[in-house]
């Protein structure tokens, strides 16, 4: 058992093993160039071990150039790169036997039914026969592809191919999994479940890069995030303290006209309660910006009624990691996509 | 040593399950060396009735040119699954994975002689019920085996190292056809070189497909000996030497 399982199985939670670790992947000042196009541009990251980590950024802005650098598929230009502690260039061998990579095309063989695919690459990971045929079972299971093991991939819809892809990049238990837009074509319920998987394999301890120009697939499943544009990385944190950077929660009350000098009271009263941070008063409505649980709401419908206050409206909104990609990169995510 | 085995045998099997799933491949794969040979031996036996040919029948004749005709033709060919993989990117799926490169090709040369001893045994049984002897026994048959490993494998070669260095398919196909034709016609696959003009005779002397055929006819008609034995075993050997030595390069360039 690798020493990070290990810290998983002991339930040490997840920012005491980051610490304790040497990092899973190490990029320093990568540079990309095609041809005299610059598509990655000096960039520097590091992942913690057991972590997911996203790689945030529209269409072009060089994710997939970075993976396939870290896959060893693709020599950067300048700069250098680490997994598991080797060099991609240096060592390329024992950075393939420690990844598992699922790329953005779908890549099964499409001659060869779900199991055969899923034996061949447990092959060229060089495992056995019966560790093979255990590890496709839980990874069918997993993932719910068992009904069509023995289907030949080409009649298998998108969803299940890249299901399919993630089960066959996990077949050898990589210590570090890169995702490349994993959700890429499902649709919103396959889409939850792939999510879900995800979820699962952080727990299992697995460190992923997951690159996507999804905002909510990075909110869901990110514990730090980089946001990348043009080849270059323009922020990278947590993605609490990158929310916090734009504001906290907001809820707004849009008042009743006839509310009269009740309402200062109500102010007041607002302004004790313990999540409040900041009320800001207009005309016609109040915005309360706080710090949001499931109590929030009640309490200040409770002391709305209390001062005869009536509402008539009130809306309760979230920063999105859109509003941070906007205040890094002076544009929206969406705008962007082509 | 073990690894090595277990990623060319299942890279190996990945090829025959796509022609086991491709009936139409498998099809093809029978009968195109039957169409050589009935072919050759219909149009050409009218041509060739009454000239020197002595008392060899044109089937017999031509055996050999199937034989080989249909080792160049399917090995010309055995780049195409590797350039379909780079084109879908498939081949970047087993460049991430930790085997060495070399399983990759070995794979495909291992695919490619078995369906070529395949073929050329088809083309056997045919050659058997058209009446054609073949006089020089077992070890005359385990060298007409060999003969055709030879060839296939210099041709390999060749097809794999255009298969790295081609984008599209569609390329290859052009590129493939444009050697065939000539590698055929300037070859012993139709007419000995003894009956050729001399500028013909120069060029069909430089053809690997001479010697493998020459060989072959001497295996399967015997004292026929357009050339020593020794020197086609010789001139095979270096035709696949020089292939390797040229793609070797494209391969390291290509699979890093
Ligand atoms: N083989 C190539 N030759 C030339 N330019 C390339 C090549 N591959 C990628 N690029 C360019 O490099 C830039 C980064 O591409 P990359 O695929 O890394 O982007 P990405 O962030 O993965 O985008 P997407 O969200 O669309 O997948 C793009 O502008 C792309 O056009
Ligand atoms: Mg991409």
């Amino acid at each position: 058992m690798c020493p990070y399982a290990l810290l998983v199985k002991l339930n040490i939670p997840p920012s005491v093993r980051h610490f304790s670790m040497q990092p899973a992947v190490v990029v320093e000042k990568l540079a990309k160039n095609y041809k005299d196009f610059l598509a990655l541009d000096n960039i520097s990251f590091a992942v913690p071990q057991g972590e997911i980590f996203g790689l945030l950024g529209p269409n072009g802005a060089g994710k997939s150039t970075t993976v396939r650098i870290l896959a060893t598929l693709l020599a950067p230009t300048s700069g250098s790169a680490f997994v598991a502690g080797y060099n991609v260039q240096n060592n390329p061998f024992a950075v393939r036997r420690s990844i598992g990579y699922v790329p953005q095309e779908q890549m099964c063989d499409n001659y060869l039914t779900g199991r055969e695919n899923l034996w061949l690459q447990g092959n060229l990971y060089h495992m056995d026969y019966t560790a093979i045929q255990q590890r496709i079972r839980e990874l069918s299971a997993l993932l719910e592809l068992e009904d069509a093991l023995d289907k030949i991939t080409k009649q298998y819809s998108g969803g299940m191919k890249k299901k399919l892809d993630i089960a066959s990049g996990l077949i050898h238990r990589p210590q570090v999994l890169f995702l490349d837009e994993p959700s890429l074509g499902l649709d919103v319920s396959t889409r939850l479940k792939v999510w879900e998987y995800i979820r699962r394999l952080y727990q299992e301890g697995i460190t992923i890069l997951l690159c996507t120009n999804y905002m909510d697939e990075a909110e869901k499943l990110a514990v730090r995030i980089a946001i990348i544009d043009h080849g270059k990385v323009a922020v990278i944190d947590t993605l609490e303290r990158l929310l916090a950077q734009v504001g906290g929660d907001v809820v707004t009350l849009e008042l009743e006209n006839s509310v009269g000098p009740s309402r200062n009271g109500f102010e007041d009263e607002l302004k004790k309660l313990a999540f409040v941070t900041k009320v800001l008063a207009r005309e016609n409505s109040l915005n309360i910006f706080l710090q949001y649980d499931e109590t929030v709401l009640p309490q200040i419908m409770r002391a709305a009624g209390n001062f005869y206050v009536p509402i008539r409206k009130l809306t309760f909104s979230r920063p999105r990691l859109d509003d941070v990609f906007l205040k890094y990169t002076g544009h929206r995510l969406q705008e962007e996509g082509t | 040593m073990n690894h090595s085995l277990q990623e060319i045998g299942a890279l190996t099997r990945r090829w025959f399950i796509h022609l086991s799933r491709e009936p139409v491949h498998v099809m093809f794969a029978l009968i195109q060396p039957l169409l050589w040979f009935a072919l050759f031996a219909n149009i050409f036996s009218r041509v060739a009735r009454g000239s020197q040919f002595g008392n060899v029948s044109y089937p017999t004749f031509m055996t050999a040119s199937a034989l080989a005709l249909t080792v160049v033709g399917n090995s010309l060919m055995g780049g195409i699954p590797l350039l379909m993989d780079k084109e879908l990117g498939f081949l970047n799926k087993l460049l991430a994975a930790p085997i060495s490169r070399n399983s990759i090709l070995m794979s495909r040369f291992l695919f490619v002689n078995a369906v070529n001893w395949m073929q050329m045994t088809i083309i056997l049984l045919v050659a058997l019920l058209m009446k054609v002897h073949l006089e020089t026994g077992a070890a005359g048959i385990v060298l007409l085996y060999l003969l055709g490993a030879l060839l296939g494998i210099g041709v390999t070669f060749i097809s794999l190292a255009l298969a790295f260095l081609l984008h599209s398919h569609a390329e290859f196909f052009a590129i493939v056809g444009f050697i065939n034709l000539p590698l055929v016609f300037v070859s012993s696959a139709l007419i000995p070189v003894s009956l050729m003009p001399i500028w013909l005779a120069w060029l069909a002397k430089i053809n690997p497909l001479t010697y493998a055929i020459d060989g072959m006819r001497a295996m399967i008609i015997p004292g026929w000996q357009a050339q020593p034995i020794w020197l086609i075993f010789f001139a095979l050997v270096l035709f696949d030497a020089i292939c390797f030595l040229i793609s070797a390069r494209i391969f390291r360039r290509n699979l890093g």
